[in-house]
């Protein structure tokens, strides 16, 4: 349990959320996402990060960490992963899988696994007994975790029921230690998709999954797909495919082209795409490959909404931060030139008025002179500070002209803008010293 | 034709509440009770931890969703609670903050899921997409960190700060 109870004044007859036990507070966390909403709550009050804490240590979470840069260090990995073992999912993006990277995963209590857009540099493997790993962090790290876990004899990926790979090409090889079971018609297997799913029935008939046996009584789905929404799937390359080795036997598991996706069903996805936008490298095909299939049109508002969300929370972030890192203003810039949002897009309105007071706030410490920056995907510089408003509905960048000095009923909605202070923010660096 | 059963509830403030045993039932509080208790025409329960106000919500809602089950709630929320609650539950919720949170205890000591997850999702939604000043703000919480204390935790986290 939480180490704190809830203050409860009897005189008063206001009830507060102060007045809710741990438990219900965990009940609200789970209805945010993990990252970075839930681990923030640790910053409103003692008795939050008490009750995050314990909702770490009880686990069952999803840890999207589609965010995590593609050649992420061992010691970053153990750091995370020691801390949030007990997730539910993880799901991982863009990433090269190394030995060491899943002998660190094969501690987790997941039950799921999902690779988004990931590759392996060598076969990795799911039984991390096949190698051992000469790094003083990991052994480290393997003592740390027994202790934790109070049982060194724990079986690696000791919860683990299905693994799903979304869009990763060959580039995928897995070994695994036991042997096989081909029969994607295992009943056990089946029914847990299709409760992870939550599809009631089709399931057997669409998605066509192994189901590989993880030791004596387990077996673990495994299912590789590769979406073609929007797409031409016949042309596709047909000798894709993930690689699994058990001893002398290898087997290639054909990456399943989804050639249409209903949108009750694209939900399957949602895990692995919408972190992938956080990472999409936008010169490379791999955005051409997430713009092939419809799924980003589907989520590109909500990772719009999160962007700018993320942006409007973080006033005191430097400017260059937001500029040079480029993940902000970098996905409405190719979802333009990708022609996802047009200039008519009937973008919603909360997502207009985010950028809105983007540009409220930004224009109050604009000048007449922009300074110009550049990123590493977009060849234009970019005069920073520039228009959000402009660029989510024309898609290009334009200085931001200084505020008008009149301060006097300038607009009319309902959520004005608080205007804030930004001196001084377009050093990076500086955002301990800036003041709201 | 055989009347309905019913229970009588008897809140905090001793404020009685006729219901149909059927629709009260949604509460697995109330149910276990039932099921220990005698076969009285009327039987009646106190429920003293709930007070008279968030009891008649609590009634109302089971007595809609005991015809019209509550569809589950995804967790984490995706998008707006609004997007995915039905036009019943958004006006049901269009209620002060003090007597939201009196609703997620209530729901919690009768053991009323669906009541429960609808709740605990508004507060959700309310807190999603804000700073933890903004949060303590819409909820009067204080700040008990030092400053020491804040900065060990931003460093903590900052490891996420992109995510």
């Amino acid at each position: 349990m939480a180490h704190y109870q809830p203050v409860i004044d009897p005189a008063t007859t206001t009830f507060t959320i102060n007045h809710l036990p741990p438990d219900c507070l965990i009940e609200i966390f789970q209805y945010l996402p993990f990252l970075p909403s839930v681990l923030n709550l640790q910053l409103v009050s003692s008795a939050w990060r008490n009750t995050v804490q314990h909702f770490i240590a009880r686990g069952g979470f999803d840890l999207n960490l589609g965010f995590l840069p593609s050649h992420v260090t061992l010691s970053k990995f153990i750091m995370i992963i020691g801390r949030f073992y007990n997730a539910k999912q993880i799901t991982l993006c863009n990433l090269q899988l190394t030995v060491d990277l899943m002998k660190v995963l094969s501690f987790t209590a997941i039950e799921t696994l999902v690779l988004c857009n990931c590759s392996t540099e060598a076969a990795v493997s799911f039984s991390p007994d096949l190698v051992s790993s000469g790094f003083k962090q990991f052994k480290d790290f393997q003592r740390e975790m027994n202790e934790k876990l109070e049982d060194s004899g724990r079986l690696p990926f000791y919860n683990l029921k299905r693994v799903i790979v979304i869009d990763s090409s060959t580039c995928l090889n897995f070994v695994w230690k036991e042997d096989f079971i081909e029969d994607n018609r295992d009943e056990s297997c089946q029914a847990s998709l299709k409760s992870f799913y939550n599809l009631e029935s089709g399931f057997d008939n669409c998605w066509n999954f192994k189901s590989i046996s993880m030791n004596s009584n387990k077996r673990v789905s495994f299912l590789a797909l590769e979406l073609y929404n929007g797409g031409d799937a016949k042309s596709r390359d047909s000798k894709k495919f993930v690689t699994l080795k058990s001893g002398k036997t290898l087997v290639n598991i054909p990456i399943q082209p989804i050639e249409y996706v209903e949108d009750k069903k694209a939900l399957m996805f949602k895990y692995g795409l919408k972190s992938n936008y956080r990472k999409v490298k936008f010169n490379s095909k791999t955005l051409q490959q997430a713009i092939d299939n419809f799924l980003i049109g589907i989520y590109s508002y909500t990772a719009l909404e999160d962007f700018l969300t993320l942006v409007v929370n973080s006033p005191t972030r430097p400017m260059n931060f937001v500029t040079d890192k480029g993940f902000y203003s970098e996905l409405i810039y190719f979802l333009h030139k990708y022609q996802i949002l047009r200039e008519n897009s009937n973008i919603p309105l909360r997502i207009v008025q985010l950028a809105e007071t983007l540009d409220y706030h930004w224009a109050s410490f604009s000048q007449t002179e922009p300074v110009s920056t550049k990123t590493e995907n977009i060849s234009e510089e970019i005069p920073v500070p520039f228009s959000w408003v402009h660029l989510l509905k024309k898609g290009q960048y334009i200085h931001l002209p200084p505020a008008q000095p009149e301060p006097e009923k300038k607009e009319s909605t309902e959520t004005k803008p608080v205007r804030k202070s930004y001196r001084g923010l377009l050093t990076r660096g500086s955002s301990s010293n800036n003041q709201d | 034709m055989s009347e309905t059963k019913q229970v009588e509830l008897t809140s905090k403030d001793k404020v009685s509440f006729k219901v149909d045993r059927d629709v009260i039932l949604m509460s697995g509080l109330v149910k276990d009770m039932l099921e220990e208790g005698d076969e009285d025409e009327t039987p009646i329960i106190p429920i003293p931890n709930v007070d008279s106000k968030p009891l008649q919500k609590v009634i109302e809602y089971c007595q809609y969703h005991h015809k019209e089950p509550a569809q589950e709630i995804e967790k984490p929320l995706k998008g707006k609670i609004e997007d995915v609650i039905c036009d019943w539950d958004k006006k049901f919720l269009e209620i002060d903050q003090s007597l939201l949170i009196e609703l997620i205890m209530a729901a919690n000591y009768l053991n009323i899921k669906d009541l429960l997850d609808l709740t605990c999702a508004k507060v959700a939604s309310m807190i999603k997409g804000k700073s933890p000043e903004q949060i303590r703000e819409m909820f009067g919480i204080e700040n008990d960190f030092t400053p020491e204390e804040e900065a060990k935790i931003r460093e903590e986290n900052k490891w996420c700060e992109e995510a």
